[in-house]
């Protein structure tokens, strides 16, 4: 059975049709959630949520691209819980690493303003690049993890996004160059600390 | 720190991510030749956003399905349920309809008989014949079927039967007198010993109290038997939910 026909038993009320497309998006919803948020229960939580949402709100599809009508549900969650959380500032205690671990290394307790040592004890590329993706606002944030992480084109971010091209063109250059120079900072940290090292 | 103009800015940007046409793809291959910052620039933006694009997909840690309770779904009605509903509601109309015609009964009667009673006592003649209309057609039966020798020298239409010739009734086979007789006979006893339960003694009545319960019955059977397959219809719903689930 294609997507289609899934879609429309769905609209009916049938939820084996709608759990057969919850196991084609699981994977990409729950990781997009988990980018924009970068906590794994919040992911969690979001995830479930958003296919609940869908669901019930699947009369209302209109039948343009189902991967980005899933999407911008999940997006306007996450966007409303960040938005929430802001209102009653919640600081992770114990971060966790890319793989959900939790993070052993204490240089995530210092200030973030004080870059150099919190950077030089990151372990790896990913971990250097999740702490840069954090530091965007969320209209920013949302917009790299689209384009860049998720690889989409402008046109499916602005299905997803549904703000005129103009201005998903502006945030992703905003984004970039706020995660290169994040970037510039932690490689040239690591350059002094490996100079450091080779003094030493 | 931005070394570009913003129309060159947004000219890498837009090749980076692949929305361009050929022929701006051409202008920015040139641009980068002329321009080293150019050049720098885009090779670190293409280094970010392909750093950006390995990230690893991590693997949900459950499934994501949806359960009947999560989204409120209710088991849909079984396809029996409509003809099981029906079927319910007929026979308790119709228990309702033959009890109320036995309430119905079970008050008129005994007027009807009461004045059957009269009429064949001789007390009362003129107003056995109102009396005989209101009552059901089965308790007037004892009154035309009894010819009384005392009411044959007398006129009216109701007794013209009864006024038959005494030949006639001869001439009938020995069944249809018994069968004449016995009705006779009841009514005779019932002038004996009065009242004696005119209401058992009618069959329709009778027909009334076994439609009654027979009505009432189905209805009993019917419910328990709908609520017993609607259960089971549900627990199997439930149990293709479960294993629907990874």
């Amino acid at each position: 059975m294609n997507e289609k026909e899934l879609i429309h038993l769905a609209q009916t009320g049938d939820l084996f049709a709608f759990n057969e497309l919850v196991t084609s998006y699981e994977r990409l919803v729950y990781n997009m959630c988990f980018r924009i948020l970068s906590n794994r229960q919040d992911a969690e939580d979001l995830t479930q949520e958003t296919f609940i949402t869908a669901f019930q709100k699947i009369s209302q599809y209109r039948g343009d691209s189902f991967k980005s009508w899933l999407l911008r549900i999940a997006t306007n969650r996450s966007i409303d819980l960040i938005r929430n959380r802001q209102h009653s500032v919640e600081v992770p205690l114990e971060p966790e690493t890319v793989d959900g671990e939790e993070n052993k290394n204490m240089d995530w307790m210092i200030d973030p303003q004080a870059d150099i040592e919190q950077i030089m004890g990151l372990s790896n590329l990913s971990d250097v690049l999740r702490r840069c993706i954090e530091k965007l606002g969320m209209d920013q944030r949302v917009v790299i993890v689209l384009i860049d992480v998720f690889e989409m084109g402008y046109v499916e971010a602005t299905e997803v996004i549904k703000k005129p091209l103009g201005t998903i063109k502006s945030r992703l250059v905003r984004a970039r160059n706020q995660v290169r120079d994040c970037m510039d900072r932690s490689l040239e940290h690591f350059r002094i600390a490996d100079r450091h090292k080779g003094e030493a | 720190m931005n070394k570009l103009s913003p129309v060159d800015e947004e000219k890498l940007h837009d090749w980076i991510t692949d929305g361009m046409d050929i022929n701006s793809a051409e202008e920015v291959k040139k641009t980068g030749k002329v321009n080293s910052d150019f050049e720098t620039e885009l090779l670190k933006f293409q280094t970010i956003r392909k750093a950006l694009g390995s990230l690893p997909m991590l693997e949900p840690p459950k499934s994501f399905r949806l359960t009947s309770d999560m989204v409120g779904v209710k088991p849909p009605r079984p396809r029996f349920s409509l003809w099981m509903n029906a079927a319910t509601a007929f026979f308790s109309l119709l228990f309702v309809f033959s009890l109320g015609l036995r309430i119905n009964g079970m008050f008129s009667s005994p007027v009807a008989d009461s004045e059957a009673v009269k009429v064949m006592s001789g007390e009362s003649f003129e107003s056995a014949e109102p009396a005989a209309a209101m009552a059901p057609a089965g308790a007037a039966e004892p009154v035309d079927l009894t010819p009384l020798p005392d009411t044959l020298a007398l006129g009216g239409g109701s007794v013209e039967e009864a006024t038959e010739p005494e030949a006639e009734i001869m001439e009938e086979p020995p069944a249809d007198i018994a069968m004449k007789a016995a009705p006779q006979e009841e009514t005779m006893s019932a002038e004996d010993s009065l009242p004696a339960e005119p209401v058992s003694l009618n069959p329709g009545i009778q027909a009334l109290d076994w439609l009654v319960w027979v009505s009432l019955l189905l209805v009993f059977l019917l419910l328990a038997f709908t609520g017993k397959m609607r259960e089971r219809y549900e627990e199997a719903w439930r149990a293709k939910w479960k294993n629907n689930r990874r």
